[in-house]
């Protein structure tokens, strides 16, 4: 990508790092992801966006070690990430997949506890410290009043929460979201947004599908297209309405007023390729 | 991590205490109950028939319980309680009819009946699919080729009958695995994985009939694929109790992990769990209890597909509540079966497997009625 002005240089604060990462399943021709450099600030909020198969998940899958690269690596807070054992891995990062089975009666706080795995062994018991960050999970993520509530009774939007409320209860410092606000109505969809924008001392990393929302996640935008970085930043730099041509193929307008970046998406553009046709370029942008 | 000072639940814990709740109270209370009028029915009906005082008189008789050595006899085996008591004493005859027939048949059914249901409950967990038996994964396939394959070349070799039918088990289990495996497995992998292990040994099986010239032969191998607790005797009970102490502990030690495999694999992983690892050592205590299952009773159908599902319908999903209902559900439910296959066709028995057959069936039935959705495959 002629666009992709990604400076790589290292930044001394980041908590998790990406290097020419490229990224691919055993089954497939070519890599999801193509030599991909990501940078994730401590503490800060980042929001992965781009069209539908543009990588965003399975970036997160390699950054999480769900998917081992094939080329380049990840280094979570120091360490490459795999000299982690699962365990310790699962105490620095959490991840919370958008597709997960929901077993039949399990209550809210069955479930947050389950979140404590990773800080128990396998004969311990639940410790005061375990009761502590279950309770603080539960204020978090505002599931108080439905704490003996059977998920699978619960709307999609309750059910995301006590998920978000497990992944918080594991304590990791670093927490990697996918789609988080997906199928999910206006109200319930702000309602996760403020819960995971409302934790302190955290990384949160959120795949996102909305820019609108994405502008209002992240401090920190990173914007893949087909597989690579397009462009990363502050969302004031990232979204522009160069990005909604290229990376969206839409014609759009970006206004920033009052601090408030608001995307205002109009009609698609012509296709500039035929991504699921090998035979043309991908790369040809009008 | 925490502080160990601070874990004081854990004794709980492992031993799953903290689940005790008031769903569990009913359900142990009432299997308990089956257990013992089954019990009783089972030690004092039969061809040589006594009232239930003579019976119970017999179960107690202080000529067994004062004398170590004849205790012993039963508990342990005659040559270990010779050399450590001596010779035991004359029994009388109700007191022998209770002691050596009906006594082990009625433990054997309590300890296959455990271990059946927890067995089951394992699978449905680690397949995630409440349709799943301890046999899904090829153990009752593999253990039928086993026998049948004893009976007709090795005949010589009967007395080792049910360590051969649990071996034959646990290898088609292994091929299970092996074929399931790509890079790790999953729930649908090994399911499918078990379909097509047990439809080959299972033909493979049937098709060694038709070998067979000695119909005796057949009926013997048929004898054991349906289940019968017709020839149990105190070596099989002795040898149950202890592989069944082992397996309850590891199954109650693992109900947690059962718990979070429920979540499905990505969340177990990202909780920190060694998927693949914690999977096939739940499957094979899993497996150790159908074997020790098969190895008693042969292969008893439907107990551990039902009981996992009827305790959880009643307790929930949590698994340390779910095993220790099927500890007493389960055995309950195979001595009230025991009873029904021995003594309803009288002089006739049945084998036990028809009557859980029979029981099973209809209670999907009923299911079926009273839900929608079933399983997830």
């Amino acid at each position: 990508m002629t666009d992709a002005n990604y400076n790589g240089r290292d930044k001394p604060n980041a908590v998790l790092t990406g290097s020419g990462l490229r990224l691919e399943y055993p089954d497939a021709t070519d890599p999801v992801i193509e030599d991909v450099t990501i940078d994730v600030p401590a503490g800060s909020t980042v929001a992965l966006i781009g069209p539908n198969g543009s990588g965003k998940s399975t970036l997160l899958r390699g950054l999480s070690r769900k998917l081992s690269p094939s080329d380049g690596q990840v280094v979570l807070n120091g360490c490459a990430i795999q000299q982690y054992d699962t365990r310790e891995l699962a105490r620095q990062l959490g991840f919370l997949a958008q597709r997960r089975p929901s077993p039949d009666g399990l209550t809210v706080e069955e479930l947050v506890e389950h979140g404590r795995y990773p800080h128990r062994g396998f004969f311990d018991g639940m410790s005061q410290q375990d009761r502590e960050a279950i309770e603080r999970a539960i204020e978090q993520a505002r599931l108080a009043s439905i704490r003996d509530r059977p998920v699978d009774d619960l709307s999609g939007g309750q059910q995301q929460l006590a998920w978000i409320g497990m992944c918080l209860a594991q304590n990791s410092n670093v927490l990697l979201v996918d789609e988080p606000l997906t199928h999910l109505d206006l109200r319930n969809q702000l309602l996760v947004l403020e819960v995971l924008t409302g934790l302190e001392n955290r990384t949160v990393v959120a795949a996102m599908h909305d820019l609108q929302y994405a502008a209002r996640f992240g401090d920190h935008i990173v914007a893949l297209d087909d597989g690579e970085v397009y462009d990363s930043g502050p969302p004031s730099t990232v979204l522009t309405e160069a990005l909604l041509a290229d990376v969206f193929e839409i014609d759009g307008m970006v206004s920033r007023a009052d601090d408030e970046i608001r995307i205002y998406p109009e009609r698609p553009l012509e296709t500039r390729s035929t991504s699921t046709d090998g035979s043309s370029p991908s790369n040809t942008i009008p | 991590m925490a502080s160990d000072s601070s874990r004081v639940d854990s004794v709980r814990t492992v031993v799953g205490l903290e689940s005790i709740d008031s769903r569990l109270v009913p359900i142990v209370l009432g299997s308990l109950t089956v257990c013992l009028v089954m019990g009783v029915i089972q030690v004092t009906f039969g061809a040589y028939s006594m009232t239930v005082v003579t019976a119970w008189r017999a179960v107690f008789d202080p000529a067994v319980w004062g004398d170590p050595a004849t205790l012993g006899r039963f508990l342990l085996g005659e040559g270990i309680a010779s050399s450590l008591f001596g010779e035991a004493t004359e029994l009388s005859t109700e007191t022998t009819i209770v002691w050596e027939l009906r006594l082990p048949r009625a433990l054997a059914a309590f300890i296959v009946g455990i271990n059946l249901a927890i067995s089951g409950a394992v699978f449905q967990a680690v397949t995630r699919n409440e349709l799943a038996s301890p046999f899904i994964l090829g153990v009752s396939s593999g253990a039928g080729l086993a026998v049948i394959l004893t009976l007709l070349f090795f005949g010589s070799l009967i007395y080792l009958l049910p360590i051969f039918a649990a071996l034959g088990g646990a290898v088609a289990f292994l091929l299970v695995y092996a074929i399931a495996w790509n890079g790790g497995t999953s729930p649908v992998r090994l399911v499918l994985a078990g379909v097509i292990v047990g439809t080959v040994f299972s033909s493979l099986q049937t098709g060694l009939f038709f070998v067979a010239d000695d119909l005796g032969v057949v009926q013997g191998a048929l004898a054991w694929t349906t289940g019968s607790l017709v020839s149990v005797d105190w070596p099989q009970v002795r040898i149950g109790i202890l592989v069944t102490a082992v397996t309850v502990v590891l199954t109650i030690a693992g109900a947690r992990q059962l718990d979070v495999l429920l979540l499905g694999e990505e969340t177990a992983h990202s909780l920190g769990m060694p998927v693949e690892r914690i999977r096939f050592g739940l499957s094979c205590v899993a497996i150790l209890s159908a074997g020790i299952s098969v190895a008693i009773a042969g292969i008893v159908g439907f107990i551990g597909l039902i009981v996992p599902h009827v305790v959880r319908t009643i307790v929930g999903t949590a698994h340390a509540r779910v095993v220790l209902g099927c500890l007493f559900v389960g055995p309950a439910l195979l001595l009230a079966a025991d009873v029904v296959a021995r003594l309803a066709f009288s002089p006739v028995e049945v084998p036990v497997g028809i009557v859980t057959g029979l029981v099973g069936g209809p209670y999907f039935l009923y299911l079926m009625r009273k839900r929608r959705q079933l399983g997830n495959l």
